[in-house]
């Protein structure tokens, strides 16, 4: 049993009166499955981490009130003997694994509560057999795609025999089909008896677990549902508390139609193919893309989105052309006036201000212009700050600013809102839109439907290394998308 | 067990302490300029060390690479002579030393797994206040090097990428430009990672245990005498 009592907690580093969570009063039962759900920053992955212990014990700040599990006090024991009855199962998978290899990686935590070896390969078996995960053993944990890592987490927790589980936003990083998996995952948690605490904001594939949903905001629990109360709602009472939906199929009802403009313009690929290491793993006989749109590249991990990608913006060396109204675009230019928004933001911003940012390789006489996009962007009064002290929306606008600044026409994001709750979602979707009008493409990687039917205006659907189709946006595509994307479920369910 | 089993073992396994002494090896024997038999079969047996434990393709690199280093020498003490055949004549040397020494460090770094290290160094007394740190620095090294490739794509993106003349004319510009994205995404990696550990219980206070099989095999022992022989022994012969 799990008991929050009055919990406030301010990290260290947060300036005065700024609290992250306030007054928190919880209590979750044994086998209960209770959801943490609200906005970005609302407070779910502290109470996460104060009952996992890494608030007092690693993260720092000012606790009051009371935090026990089974009846003991969290601050006054070991962070390694609180790990013996309470897993954590954390947001981002590339830097939750101790080990580079999967079986060190389940072996990991028992290894730590001193286990003789034999028990620790019987229990590397016994998850390993729990979550089919026979596949996965002795594996890089590099060559894992989203969903794998995440199986792989939540059984090298599973190993150590906890009663409860704690998972941060587990999703966040996972295409449709990895996100099912990890519903497996966790039905047979459920069905152990074993309590799972979960912070979330895509709360569709918790529908069938959760007992119930906490709704916190800025700090605070401001109600608690059953599943039957959080079903009631209307898709847009979901959406005004920062939620994603809770029905894929319901998610074009709150969204207005794409407009088509058809400029005239088109991009062409002819035979394009491109290897790694031998192996074709692109290869596209013949597309056209209108310019002028926001094509929705989607399709499972692997299939080959980003090498396209790469080769459309120039760093992926490829034979074939990529031809722009009948004239060839060498790689070399297309490099030039492209540029991708990649996943992690903080990879591409290399300067102490947002302005030299903005500036960097482009001439002087250009200034006034680039203060003209900073305003345009919303982020004028960011100029001097350093932006790496920026939210990670404010970054992704510094992004496409300096892309915007240096003239970039074919732009490129990488799954722009894995992670984001609605309305961040929202945000991204407008600024999308927005900064498409100045470019000649605008190609987005990515698995959420809710974010390519309020923002994409055609998708390109890649399958085993090529083109599968490629349709317009209008009703009918919508349709076509949404079954794409409820099929898809279906088939890898059977895998 | 059958489900270790399944683990692809390599031929020969050699223990990460002896890669260590390896390491040590053949880096002071190569910068003490040993004789061409020496450096000859200390060549030999690393790539044939790196063949057996899966890594071919490097064995294979390193050697075409050695082959082509020893013509270039014979050719240059040949062909020409005087104060430039001179010059060519050390760098291609040097660089020929410098290849064992490569190779140690991939035998290293790309055949051990972070358990067996941590294992290992455990196995050398080292305290755990040292183990921990260290094991960390092993682990992120493949971590950095996916850090690296993005960021080298977004400062192409930028139209600063990186080259030699750009290392050459803009050294510090294009140091910075690399290290704050690098430093600033493995931070917050390193930060995740800590927690994450600490969650799983990495610091309790009871003795680890491994289901690595680490220890020291006649293999071994034969290793870490050839390293300790060629790396006294290098400046006398």
């Amino acid at each position: 049993m799990i008991e929050l009592k009055h919990v406030t907690f301010q990290y260290e580093s947060a300036p005065e009166h700024v609290y992250s969570v306030r007054n928190i009063n919880l209590t979750v039962q044994r086998g209960e499955c209770v959801v943490l759900c609200g906005r970005s920053g609302c407070g779910k992955t502290t109470i996460t981490r104060l009952i996992n212990g890494l608030i007092p014990h690693y993260y720092e700040g000012k606790l009051s009130g009371h935090v026990s599990v089974n009846g003991a006090e969290i601050k006054n024991q070991q962070l390694s003997k609180i790990s013996q009855y309470v897993g954590s199962v954390f947001q981002n998978p590339r830097s939750q694994f101790f080990n580079v290899d999967t079986t060190s990686e389940l072996a990991f935590g028992c290894e730590n509560q001193g286990l003789p070896k034999g028990d620790v390969l019987e229990r590397i078996e016994e998850a390993a057999n729990r979550f089919s995960l026979s596949g996965l053993l002795n594996r890089s944990i590099f060559e894992l795609s989203g969903g794998e890592k995440q199986r792989i987490a939540c059984a090298s927790v599973y190993a150590v025999h906890p009663d409860i589980f704690v998972l941060d936003e587990p999703s966040s990083n996972l295409d449709p089909a990895s996100i099912l998996q990890l519903k497996d995952v966790l039905l047979k948690l459920k069905s152990e008896g074993k309590t799972l605490v979960i912070s979330e904001h895509r709360l569709y594939y918790l529908l069938d677990i959760v007992d119930r949903f906490v709704w916190l905001d800025q700090g605070e629990i401001r109600s608690v549902y059953t599943r039957e109360e959080i079903l009631s709602f209307s898709p847009l009472q979901i959406s005004a508390m920062g939620l994603r939906a809770l029905d894929l199929n319901q998610v074009d009802l709150r969204t207005q139609p794409n407009r088509q403009k058809y400029s005239g313009h088109e991009f062409a690929f002819q035979n394009l193919d491109c290897k790694v290491s031998g192996h074709s793993v692109l290869h596209i006989e013949s597309l056209r893309i209108p310019a002028g749109e926001i094509v929705a590249v989607i399709g499972h991990n692997g299939a080959g989105k980003s090498t396209l990608a790469g080769c459309l913006c120039g760093i992926r060396k490829h034979t074939g052309k990529i031809v722009y109204d009948k004239t060839e675009r060498s790689n070399k230019k297309r490099l030039k006036e492209s540029y991708m928004v990649m996943q992690d933001v903080n990879h591409q911003l290399f300067t102490e201000s947002v302005r030299d940012e903005v500036m960097l390789n482009i001439s002087e006489e250009q200034t006034e212009q680039a203060e003209s996009i900073l305003k345009q962007m919303g982020i004028a009064e960011l100029a001097n700050c350093h932006p790496l002290t920026l939210s990670g929306g404010q970054k992704q606008r510094v992004a496409i600013a300096s892309a915007l600044c240096a003239g970039k026409k074919i732009l490129i994001y990488d799954e722009p809102t894995s992670g984001l709750d609605y309305e961040s979602m929202r945000c991204a979707c407008a600024l999308i839109r927005e900064v498409s009008r100045q470019a000649e493409l605008s190609l987005v990687i990515t698995h959420d439907l809710e974010f390519i039917m309020a923002c994409c205006t055609c998708v390109l659907h890649i399958d085993h290394g090529t083109v599968k189709a490629f349709y317009p946006l209008d009703s009918r595509g919508k349709a076509r998308v949404k079954e794409e994307f409820l099929l898809h479920k279906e088939s890898e369910e059977e895998l | 067990m059958q489900l270790m089993e399944a683990a692809q073992q390599p031929i020969l396994r050699i223990d990460a302490r002896t890669k260590f002494a390896l390491l040590f090896g053949v880096g002071i024997s190569s910068l003490t300029f040993p004789p061409f038999w020496l450096e000859a079969t200390t060549f030999i047996l690393i790539s044939l060390l790196l063949a057996l434990n899966k890594r071919h393709r490097t064995s294979v690199k390193f050697t075409v690479i050695f082959l082509i280093m020893l013509l270039l020498d014979w050719l240059v003490s040949w062909k020409v002579s005087g104060g430039f055949a001179a010059l060519l004549f050390s760098l291609v040397r040097l660089g020929r030393l410098m290849l064992p020494i490569f190779m140690a460090g991939i035998l290293l770094m790309k055949t051990t797994s972070v358990s067996e290290f941590m294992l290992s160094f455990e196995r050398m007394h080292l305290p755990n206040k040292l183990i921990i740190p260290l094991s960390v620095m092993f682990r992120f090294i493949p971590t950095i090097s996916e850090e690296w490739h993005s960021i080298r794509d977004a400062m192409r993106f930028r139209g600063i990428g990186i080259s030699v003349r750009s290392v050459l004319t803009k050294p510090m510009m294009t140091l910075e430009y690399t290290m704050v994205p690098l430093l600033m995404s493995t931070a917050t990696i390193a930060d995740e990672l800590a927690a994450a550990s600490l969650s799983r219980g990495l610091d309790a206070d009871t003795k680890r245990t491994s289901i690595e099989d680490v220890r020291l095999r006649p293999q071994d022992y034969l290793l870490i005498v050839f390293s300790i022989v060629i790396a006294v022994t290098g400046g006398m012969l």
